[in-house]
């Protein structure tokens, strides 16, 4: 049964039409950057934000018709993790919220204060945590890596909307849109023969949201004229994966290879970000020179 | 060419002598890009600061040389370091958030060059377009803590590379960065290294972060450097049993969770133990004398050209060990 599930919920120009639902053991990730409305669903879920549109209903309740102390007695049951601050604050968080009597845990940026060892461990403490809970699991995060560790499904939001939906398969090991993309190949990947091979998805810095059109049309690396003129919408696929994208292509941005240690390989010298970014690097930053008189 | 030597950092505490940095050296190239990958984020700012002959604690001890070219500096030389700082170091790390980004690079600016305020202001102006910022004359005057953090972050750039540095010091640059922004900020750092023709030392945490932009890497573990040498010897052919426990804790995309026969990484201590600094998780410690892991520290040795390891298990031994562990070829 679905613990919690958002129907077209819209907040002002802030959140557009979010849908989703969370089963009992089941964990769902809302992939975005901290520019995106990530934050703004931990609070319409809360009610610390009204909604303009829309519903929310957790346990079988309609959150938007509870009120006053109602309201605090059905929230009582959603447990908010705060970022761990080690893997032993890790370990204690998790058990504690795993002995308790709550349905929903929500996560933002669970691990952002670990190390990059300690981040690894983590994903495999917040994986078991998971998997052998009935509560549901909602992940809030920009990581692409701790979506790909730890959730079932994934939904990518980029500002206000969701770009692209489905397992955590789909999206992550077969990202079609370009923002989903960018996230992956921000992810920090090991194999340095693989690198070369890999397609880095590289937007333009942030801007203004753009009138009509994606909204992204202004930093898209793959942008066709098209799309400054039609808003892109989710499109299903017949195995469930959606995409906002007028042309979704996939595009070989994880590093799948399998480390061949000790082979002997000649290694390309230059280096690795010349070689491969080389298709998108326009020149130096600015063309003026500021080296002496 | 840079060439660091026996560099050490020393420091009391509770008037015992421990080693935040225990005998470490390297070499980049002019137009070279080094990573060093430590555990410890103490360790890694030492580093940071006796580059330029600087310490966090006043009570810190330095010791080692400095060569760049020809010259070779005592990095415990105060006077002879702090004549360089201005022109050969560049140091790219935390700068004072109350500031306004005039106040800070102007400053910088002016360390190297008798000009005129004015001019100065000029000059600071372009290397803020250098870095990539837009609106330049609005950016002079906010204070560093408004700007975004992106923007910080190249504010932090645009203050390192203000003398045209000849070593570029890149401290802990993308954390707290937007995903998509980290590809900005690494492409930033190479066109500078490119344009100015310097050589970049870029201390981190993440050994998989520094596959981005390395050429060489250093990996230390605590206080000590473990196993170096190109991205591809150290990634690829590593040898050091925690380079290598490291590397098979690695996540990736290809699988969830961590192989479950590898015990978990434990940090390096601060304090330079006696012996390895991994004796304790190694598992490959029996194969020598154990005596020998406990009492001695291994030495930084040359395994092939450019390929050093610290470690006393025999080369055939230490490559039969990666390679139960991690798979791969003979």
């Amino acid at each position: 049964m679905n613990v919690i599930v958002f129907d077209g919920v819209t907040v002002d120009d802030r959140l557009t039409d979010i849908y989703f639902e969370v089963a009992g053991g089941q964990c769902l990730a809302v992939l975005g950057e901290s520019s995106s409305a990530i934050a703004e669903i931990e609070s319409v879920l809360l009610r610390r934000t009204e909604i303009s549109a829309g519903e929310i209903v957790f346990d079988g309740a309609a959150l938007s018709s509870v009120h006053g102390r109602d309201l605090k007695r059905v929230l009582s049951a959603v447990e908010v993790l705060k970022s761990f601050a080690s893997l032993a604050d890790a370990r204690q968080q998790l058990e504690r919220v795993n002995a308790s009597a709550s349905k929903l845990v929500v996560m933002h940026e669970p691990l952002r204060g670990l190390g990059a060892i300690e981040t690894a461990e983590a994903y495999v403490l917040l994986r078991q945590a998971v998997t052998s809970s009935s509560k549901a699991w909602l992940l809030l995060t920009s990581n692409a890596m701790l979506v790909h560790q730890v959730a079932d499904r994934a939904q990518v939001l980029y500002l206000d909307r969701v770009v692209e939906s489905g397992t955590a398969a789909q999206v992550i090991a077969h990202a079609q849109h370009p923002y989903t993309q960018a996230l992956i190949s921000a992810v920090p990947q090991l194999d340095p023969f693989a690198q070369a091979e890999r397609t880095w998805v590289k937007l333009n810095p942030a801007s203004g949201r753009p009138e009509g059109g994606c909204a992204m049309v202004d930093r898209c690396p793959f942008k066709h004229r098209d799309c400054a003129e039609f808003v892109p919408e989710l499109i299903r696929d017949e195995a469930g994966h959606e995409v906002a994208c007028i042309y979704p292509q996939e595009r070989k941005v994880i590093v799948t290879a399998v480390r061949r240690p000790h082979a002997v390989r000649p290694m390309p010298r230059s280096s690795l970000l010349s070689a491969a970014h080389k298709p998108d690097y326009h020149g130096p930053v600015t063309g003026r020179d500021f080296v002496s008189d | 060419m840079f060439e660091v030597e026996a560099l050490s950092v020393s420091r009391t505490v509770a008037n015992r002598q421990q080693r935040m940095v225990d005998d470490l050296r390297f070499k980049v190239g002019l137009g070279r890009t080094l990573a060093i990958v430590g555990d410890n984020a103490g360790v890694l700012s030492s580093i940071g600061l006796a580059l330029q002959g600087l310490t966090s604690h006043k009570d810190d001890r330095l010791a080692g040389t400095i060569k760049i070219g020809s010259t070779a500096l005592s990095i415990a030389d105060a006077e002879q370091m702090e004549l360089r700082r201005g022109g050969d170091f560049g140091f790219a790390g935390v700068v004072a958030p109350k500031k306004t980004v005039s106040d800070l690079l102007i400053d910088t600016y002016l360390i190297e060059h008798q000009v005129d305020k004015r001019i100065a202001r000029q000059k600071v102006l372009k290397i803020l377009e250098v870095v990539g910022l837009d609106n330049v004359e609005l950016v002079l005057t906010k204070q560093i803590s408004s700007l975004r953090i992106l923007d910080q972050r190249r504010v932090m750039l645009a203050n390192a590379i203000c003398n045209e540095p000849r070593l570029l010091i890149v401290e802990d640059l993308l954390s707290d960065i937007e995903p998509t922004d980290v590809l900005h900020l690494v492409e930033l750092v190479a066109s500078l290294r490119d344009r100015l023709g310097c050589a970049v030392v870029w201390l981190t945490q993440s050994l998989s972060e520094s596959v981005m932009y390395a050429d060489e890497i250093v990996l230390m573990h605590g206080a000590r450097a473990v196993e170096s040498g190109s991205r591809s010897d150290v990634l690829l052919r590593p040898e050091m049993p925690y380079t290598v426990a490291l590397l098979s804790r690695n996540p990736s995309f290809a699988h969830t969770g961590l192989p479950a026969a590898s015990s978990p990484v434990p940090p390096g201590e601060v304090p330079a133990p006696s012996g390895c600094s991994f004796v304790d998780s190694c598992g490959r410690a029996t194969l020598v004398e154990r005596g020998q892991c406990v009492a001695a520290v291994p030495v930084m040795a040359a395994s092939s050209i450019g390929h050093e390891v610290r470690c006393h298990l025999a080369p055939g031994l230490r490559v039969r060990f990666a390679r139960q562990i991690l798979g791969g070829e003979s």
